[in-house]
């Protein structure tokens, strides 16, 4: 998957936030899928368009006792994820 | 010819066309406890026989199974009725028209007028045989545009307040409503849930698997309760409560709970996702471990 694009929350995903993290849902498919805290600020990320390694960067300064290999590759897995569960799709041709 | 049927505070009207009306015997048992005196129900369903003999049926055909049941395009369907000898283009089809398999009959479903159209595949006298089903799954799409659902569960009521006990196939629902003998079951099966002046009710339904013969007592059938609290059951050695959290309770409901989830509008799964929110946070949720021989109210009311 080429990570340098950017993704966006497919129509009518709903986020419901919670304390420690968020359900998402898509009313078309079922698909529910309950996500961490970290997942959530990524989603949220996600929602302004903002660019992967923007919102590596966002993760890394809001986290920074992990290593921001890590965060990367958590990050990826995580949009890889949510792009195979239909709940995002990359912004292609902008 | 007619019959209407009442689910919860939803009357449906279920019209039998040619060869189908030889199912009104089935039907008038099925849901002898159900009927209403009601010419016109909020929702209608039509019900005909129809020749699969055109080739193409877009069934996704999954190789050495046969399909139980399956959700079809309905572009794929629309394409292939009209190719269909005897078919009259009586239901219109859009794109927001649901379209679903089920043994050998298919359902098409209108979520903006929650209309319904059956057509049974199978010529002869096994062609009502995925009926009772197909019914079920149109009932459930109704009820969704209402925000209500079926749900894999065991209704019993105590003190006028209803208790559900979750559960697949073979968790042991029926085998709990024995332990039961005192209060009202409701369903074994798929009780109806359903949002009635700001809150959550449950109601009987057709659906269960308690003694078909014996049925449901009158009193019953006009009993409905305010949901008391959730109890997801697991046979065990011993009788005990475990506390379970609203995240898992919510989930565990949405994901396999919910009789015919999949095949709702986005609307209404929509708004049973807002519903079981609001009801895993607002009521107790329990596993409930559970054994035929012991008293398990004990545990239920000591919380």
């Amino acid at each position: 998957m080429d990570f340098s694009q950017r993704f966006r929350a497919n129509n009518n995903i709903i986020l419901r936030e919670e304390d420690d993290g968020a359900f998402l849902f898509d009313p078309k498919t079922g698909n529910l899928k309950y996500i961490n805290r970290s997942a959530k600020d990524t989603f949220l990320l996600l929602n302004r368009e903002t660019e992967v390694s923007q919102m590596i960067d966002h993760l890394f300064s809001l986290y920074s006792d992990v290593d921001r290999e890590q965060i990367q590759k958590d990050v990826e897995s995580f949009l890889m994820e949510l792009v195979e569960n239909r709940f995002i799709s990359p912004c292609e041709g902008e | 010819m007619e019959l209407t049927v009442k689910l919860a505070e939803t009357n449906v009207t279920i019209s039998l066309l040619g060869q189908a009306k030889k199912a009104i015997p089935l039907c008038n048992l099925y849901f002898r406890h159900f009927l209403h005196p009601d010419q016109k129900g909020d929702a209608e369903v039509v019900v005909s026989v129809l020749k699969k003999s055109n080739a193409g049926f877009p069934l996704r055909e999954k190789a050495g199974s046969s399909i139980f049941e399956q959700l079809l395009p309905t572009e794929d369907v629309a394409a292939w009725l009209k190719k269909s000898p005897g078919y009259t283009e009586d239901f219109p089809i859009s794109e927001k028209t649901i379209s679903a398999f089920c043994l050998g009959g298919l359902l098409l479903f209108s979520p903006d007028t929650a209309a319904g159209r059956i057509y049974l595949l199978e010529e002869g006298p096994g062609c009502f045989k995925p009926l009772y089903r197909l019914l079920w799954m149109y009932f459930a799409q109704v009820l969704g545009e209402r925000g209500g659902c079926f749900l894999h569960s065991a209704a019993v009521v105590k003190d006028e307040e209803g208790y559900l006990f979750m559960g697949d196939s073979g968790a042991g629902k029926s085998t709990f409503v024995k332990l039961c003998p005192e209060y009202e079951v409701l369903s074994d099966d798929g009780p109806i849930i359903s949002r009635r002046d700001g809150e959550y009710r449950v109601y009987p339904s057709p659906y269960h698997q308690m003694d078909f013969e014996r049925g449901l007592d009158k009193e019953v059938i006009q009993m409905s309760a305010r949901v008391k609290g959730l109890y997801f059951l697991i046979k065990d050695d011993r009788v005990s409560l475990e506390r379970i959290s609203k995240k898992e309770a919510f989930s565990m409901i949405l994901k396999r709970y919910i009789h015919f989830f999949p095949y709702l509008s986005a609307q209404a799964k929509s708004a049973l996702f807002d519903h079981f929110f609001e009801v895993c946070y607002e009521l107790p949720t329990y596993y409930l471990h559970f054994r035929r021989d012991q008293d398990v109210w004990k545990a239920i009311i000591g919380k």
